[in-house]
């Protein structure tokens, strides 16, 4: 019963995501190395205005604005990861808590009947 | 030269598990991102897999049975390597990491550690009647708790967690490599690892808590590759890596209960 608690346990809080505590952190590994300086939400929003930024126009404009290669668009694979799993609250974790304490104590009453 | 640069260096190259290198290359246009459940299903699915052999090695034991699980057990290894690369000290990189293979090499690893696991948990059972359940529920129950500590916040790891981590498991990893060549040697073991007296049982309990603190970095890793929209085979590399220390939490769990149960 424990094990299987244990097991339930795990798969169900495996699938929210960490706290803020956890995750706004700036001392974190850095799994994906200068990759994430591009993935960085911030830095990218910043990227993505300057890129989606109108030229500015300095002269009257020409019928020579039809030939102009259209702007640069912002890369879609580079905009913020929308977040598509809930994040971890104080109230799951001491449901969790309290499950595991009920399973603990039936555990340890089994195990001295 | 930066006051750091030997942190750098190891946090960058060391255990294949939990190198900075291993996700060289991230979601391009058009790509599927990971996932936190596309991650949790890989691991449902590489955990049922390794059960599934499991008991087969458990309940058939025939001539036939037992070179399907040596072959399985030497593809275990086999893909762990190709996936996870190879490093020796002083030399690099031997083979380097490839965890877009994962998605391939995952469910080989799985099935074919759950022979050994299989044949471990029996040998175990045989000797003391109930341990494998026990120890199965131990290491669940040792897993979520390492689970909601990273998810809260109470553990944080940082680079100088990792390379403590890694120089604790490499410590583990060249004690066993040592009483290995010491056992083909001589015949014997070291004392430490049979001893089911205090020190015997200290230095167990030292190896299953190095071993469910690399549970922390393999959820850091899932969670961090969710976060930043990593491409879709490191769902495959994250749970081949978390069901990885899985097994060797397990193992190491087995062991520990033995030695307790022996006294």
């Amino acid at each position: 019963m424990l094990g299987a608690a244990s097991a339930c346990i795990f798969f169900y809080l495996l699938r929210f995501k960490a706290s803020a505590k956890q995750t706004n952190r700036n001392d974190r590994i850095d799994w994906y190395g200068s990759e994430s300086k591009r993935l960085d939400p911030e830095a990218t929003a910043e990227q993505s205005a300057d890129i989606e930024k109108p030229p500015v126009e300095t002269h009257e404009p020409t019928n020579q604005a039809t030939d102009r290669a259209p702007p640069p668009q912002a890369i879609p694979s580079s905009s913020p990861i929308q977040a598509t799993s809930p994040r971890i609250n104080k109230w799951l974790v001491a449901a969790v808590v309290i499950l595991v304490v009920v399973v603990l104590l039936s555990f340890y009453e089994s195990t001295n009947a | 030269m930066s006051r750091h640069a030997a942190l750098d260096t190891f946090g960058r190259s060391g255990n294949p598990l939990i190198r900075s290198n291993a996700f060289d290359s991230t979601a391009t246009l058009g790509d599927e991102k990971m996932t936190l459940q596309g991650a949790v299903n890989k691991t449902s699915m590489l955990l049922a897999m390794t059960v599934l052999t499991a008991g087969l090695s458990w309940n058939i034991q025939t001539p036939t049975m037992s070179l399907i699980s040596t072959l399985g057990i030497g593809a275990a290894l086999i893909a762990a390597i190709a996936t996870f690369g190879f490093y020796f000290f002083f030399v690099g990189w031997i083979l380097k990491p490839r965890p877009h293979i994962a998605p391939k090499t995952a469910p080989i690893y799985a099935l074919g550690m759950g022979f050994a696991v299989g044949l471990i948990s029996r040998t175990f059972e045989a000797q003391f009647p109930g341990i494998v359940l026990e120890a199965v529920s131990l290491t669940f129950f040792v897993a979520a708790s390492m689970l909601l500590a990273y998810k809260t916040g109470i553990i944080k790891p940082d680079r100088n967690f990792m390379l403590m981590l890694f120089a604790a498991t490499m410590g583990i990893v060249l004690t066993y490599l040592a009483n290995l060549i010491y056992t083909l040697v001589t015949g014997n073991v070291f004392f430490v690892l049979t001893d089911n007296g205090w020190m015997g049982i200290g230095f167990s309990l030292l190896v299953v808590a190095i071993a469910a603190l690399n549970l922390v970095l393999d959820f850091d890793i899932i969670e961090q590759g969710a976060e930043r929209g990593a491409p879709k085979h490191i769902e495959w590399f994250g749970a081949m890596a978390l069901v990885m220390t899985l097994i060797w939490l397990y193992i190491e769990i087995l062991r520990l209960l033995a030695k307790l149960r022996s006294r």
